[in-house]
């Protein structure tokens, strides 16, 4: 079995072979135990939102290699050592094999059987529904759960136990792009995909570190970069140097928060210089600012008179670090003049007070320059996990949104479900349920007496955490938890659900480009582990007999009876995709289950026939002739139609620059921001156990900048503590020129009880997108010691 | 840790002795060769090491030229 490191070396001497025609007696792909392995299963990766299609190799039935398939339009055949090395995950000793259940949550967890679980898991729902009413209950799932596990939730808990209260782990992470695409496009979701970055004069890298967060779609960026030097122009913007950085031929450091006033002032520059699109405008664009009653249009004289407060020179001292005014003219010049500018985002725009905003700004810079549906042109959100997109943002899995991108409090989107599912109208309660935030706080004050939480570790990842563990610890709230291995979140749990892995169980994933890929079953799960559409169908027959209501059983009567492994998901992909995709943008009704396995990757939406999934689907959204919703929807003879709204307009919204939710002062003076690191994944509950990526990175550090380490006397390695009015961590220092001065960095993956830096973050939110402020908070650092010995750490049962 | 790919070329008549040189130095491992090139994987401490070994190379009998065609370098704290 390869080792990272022999890994890296033997591709260091394949590249300085292929230089000379030289064949050396290995091939990667059978260093990788291509031999070994007597069976091949594609499916896609578990892990980021990039959408990589790999082929997980068995040797007689186990999971021992996985490679990346080389005609994926996604990954084009690479791989991140994530994403070759999860089948590790498949047979660790720690996986949960059996439910676990305590009464109290001070006691040991005992094994008990399914049947029992499930008795236990209606009994304590329906108790609370019985006696606190419907809204005392919750679902709080995740962008990592498969879309017919979260279209199967959001259906019981809508139409069955009538509450709204289904919310899922993107709310963390891209409820801020989802509500950015609805006010500036009208329809979530990006219009191009990675197809354009091969054909892009400009990257326009903005809140994002896409080297580690994303290092396959990073990849063809730096391809693209490397192979056209003079050509392709790399910006990136972010108050921290990254490993992104280095690519770039302009980088923009600026006061953590101020890149609203920096989007602004470039938006300044593109109409002073006359650098916008005027056809465009006229054709496709108004002007939005948000009034006292609602959203009022401007017309562009009242949005010029707004950026023109936004002058470089005001920016520039707004956000401090090394933006000129001269930078700003630079960086507003090449975006604006390339022709083909795609600009790609993450967090560092989302998990803000003002994360819509941000989005709008970028969406902005667009609409005015005319950069979108061309080749190379395009605002494309880059999407942190594998299925925030298909199964959240798509299937309902947010307590605003009905599945088939519609909304809960539009009554006609609710009567059409409740059609679609054969249910009473009326079931669907009409107003949006708790967002995580607030449902969470419920819980902190006993109103949710019951929640179900899956496949994410809330415990860890929400932010101003420790309230939040507080609030799970109550014993008078049932906290059932489904989840592969023990978290910090299982930890606070009544029942302990065991649930079946990626390619232990079938389903489907969708990632950022709109692309929609299946993932079969081709091992077993350990012990009595089950998918989670299993789980939900036995769980709802049971309640519906506990509450004494027929419609709960109602909403799983389609897949009564059906095996889990294969024909149970496929019954549900069918009643989403055939019924509720049908005719909405994300019409998915072409990409059956026998069509996405034909595919090489998956099919990019809308697709409303097979013959067109099977093409691939629509690469450009809006495009007459890409799009068939397009050609369907078109109202005059325009190239594009933004069918997104009525008048078939694109919102360029005057958004100011305001600070952050909590600004450093005397007392806490330094700004803390969190992140990934590419090794490892959100809370390492895997990677964590994958010692290959442990090994690299068995701790969390505190990045500082070194002329702050300096001035408070703190050398690498040495412990320093992180404090915020909330919480304080203990983390070892690494001093990088990295987080501008005045700023620190911690990777947010840590399990360790002194080092989970969410003790620290903040949990203010945005008030649009209700998506917390992660990014951004006030900390003081002092340096504790000298290097410590640490230990790596993940929770055991 | 960082790892190098290089390319090294060798006066085709002194090939056998040229390997034997290379494949005695501290760090380096060969990897393969043909008529006129060797490939190498030079792994260090530091980036600064990797450039002292692509000295100490070019020292051997018969080398032409060393070229780095790989370069993997994890973040270095500087001490």
């Amino acid at each position: 079995m390869l080792t990272r490191r022999e890994f890296i070396k033997r591709s260091a001497a394949l590249t300085a072979a292929s230089f000379v025609g030289m064949n050396l007696p290995f091939q990667l792909d059978k260093a990788f135990a291509e031999t070994e392995a007597d069976k091949w299963v594609r499916g896609t990766c578990r892990l980021c939102g990039t959408g990589c299609r790999v082929d997980l190799g068995l040797k007689n039935g186990k999971p021992v290699v996985i490679r990346g398939v080389a005609d994926s339009r996604t990954n084009l055949g690479y791989l991140c050592m994530k994403g070759m090395l999860f089948y590790k995950v498949m047979g660790h000793s720690d996986r949960l094999k059996r439910p676990l259940y305590r009464a109290q949550k001070t006691e040991k967890f005992k094994e008990i059987s399914w049947d029992q679980a499930l008795d236990i898991a209606a009994k304590a729902f329906a108790k609370a529904i019985q006696t606190h009413g419907n809204d005392s209950v919750a679902y709080y799932g995740s962008g990592q759960a498969q879309t017919e596990e979260t279209y199967l939730f959001q259906k019981v808990f809508r139409a069955g136990l009538r509450t709204n209260n289904v919310e899922g782990n993107p709310r963390l992470c891209m409820a801020s792009a989802a509500a950015g695409y609805m006010t500036s496009f009208g329809a979530d979701e990006p219009i191009g995909g990675y197809s354009n970055i091969e054909k892009a004069r400009c990257f326009f890298i903005i809140g994002s570190n896409m080297a580690e967060a994303h290092p396959v779609v990073f990849r063809r960026v730096m391809r693209r970069k490397l192979d056209n030097p003079k050509e392709v122009t790399v910006i990136n913007v972010d108050p921290r140097i990254s490993p992104t950085s280095r690519i770039a031929d302009m980088h923009v450091q600026f006061r953590p928060g101020t890149d609203l006033a920096l989007l602004n002032a470039m938006a300044h520059v593109i109409i002073e210089e006359k650098l916008y699109d005027e056809a465009f405008i006229k054709d496709y664009a108004v002007f939005k600012k948000q009034g006292e009653k609602g959203p009022e249009n401007v017309d562009f004289e009242a949005y010029k008179a707004f950026s023109a407060d936004y002058t470089p020179e005001k920016a520039s001292k707004i956000c401090g670090g090394n933006v000129t005014p001269d930078l700003i003219r630079k960086v507003a010049r090449a975006f604006a003049q390339s022709g083909a500018t795609v600009s790609m985002w993450t967090m560092g725009l989302n998990q803000r007070l003002h994360g819509v905003w941000a989005n709008n700004l970028v969406h902005n810079l667009h609409i005015l320059t005319g950069q979108l549906c061309k080749p190379g042109a395009d605002s494309l959100s880059l999407t942190g996990q594998p299925n925030a997109c298909g199964g959240v943002r798509e299937a309902g899995g947010l307590c605003h949104l009905l599945p088939g991108h519609r909304l809960v409090e539009n009554e006609k989107h609710r009567s059409r479900v409740e059609e679609l599912w054969g249910v009473p109208a009326g079931r669907i309660p009409p107003k949006p349920g708790l967002h995580t935030v607030a449902m969470f706080q419920a819980v902190n004050e006993g109103k949710v007496k019951a929640i179900w939480i899956n496949c994410t570790s809330p415990a860890q990842s929400l932010p101003n955490m420790e309230p939040y563990r507080k609030g799970m610890a109550r014993e008078d709230v049932f906290v059932m938890v489904s989840d592969i291995f023990p978290t910090r979140t299982t930890e606070l749990a009544n029942l302990i659900l065991p649930a079946a892995f990626h390619f232990e169980k079938t389903g489907v994933y969708g990632c950022t480009e709109r692309r929609s890929q299946l993932t079969p079953k081709a091992v077993n799960p350990p012990g009595e582990a089950k998918p989670e559409v299993w789980m939900v169908r036995e769980w709802a027959l049971r309640l519906a007999k506990e509450l004494n209501d027929p419609v709960i059983a109602k909403c799983v009567e389609p897949f009564v009876g059906l095996k889990e492994d294969y024909d149970l998901p496929k019954a549900i992909w069918t009643e989403y995709s055939q019924k509720i995709t049908a005719d909405q943008d994300n019409d998915l009704r072409g990409a059956t289950y026998e069509v996405l396995a034909k595919m090489p990757d998956g099919v990019q939406w809308p697709a409303p026939t097979e013959e067109f999934a099977l093409k691939g689907g629509t690469v450009t959204k809006f495009l007459r002739g890409a799009d068939p919703m397009a050609d369907k929807e078109a109202k005059d003879d325009k190239p594009y139609q933004f069918y997104g709204r009525p008048d078939r307009k694109l919102y360029v919204w005057l958004r100011p620059y305001k600070p952050a939710a909590e600004e450093p002062d005397a007392e806490y003076p330094m700004y803390l921001s969190t992140g990934r690191i590419i090794d490892h994944w959100h809370t390492s509950s895997m990677t964590g156990r994958i010692p290959e990526l442990m090994r690299a990175n068995p701790y969390a550090f505190v990045e500082i900048n070194p002329k702050d380490a300096q001035k408070m006397g703190i050398a690498p390695n040495d412990m320093v503590e992180v404090e915020s009015r909330r919480g304080k961590c203990v983390l070892p220092a690494k001093v990088y020129e990295g987080p501008i001065e005045g700023m620190v960095f911690v990777y947010w993956h840590d399990m360790a009880e002194e080092r989970m830096i969410n003790k620290v973050t903040k949990d203010a939110f945005d008030a649009i997108s209700k998506e917390p402020e992660f990014k951004i908070c006030a900390c003081r650092i002092r340096r504790l010691s000298g290097p410590q010995a640490l230990k790596p750490f993940v929770v055991t049962m | 840790m960082p790892i190098a790919g290089l390319v090294i070329g060798i006066e085709p008549q002194v090939m056998h002795q040229a390997t034997q040189a290379i494949s005695a130095l501290k760090g380096i491992e060969i990897y393969g060769w043909n008529e006129d090139n060797i490939v190498a994987v030079v792994e260090s401490k530091t980036s600064n090491e990797i450039e002292l070994a692509q000295k100490e190379i070019q020292r051997q009998p018969g080398v032409l030229s060393v070229t780095v065609t790989y370069l993997n370098v994890e973040d270095e704290v500087n001490p």
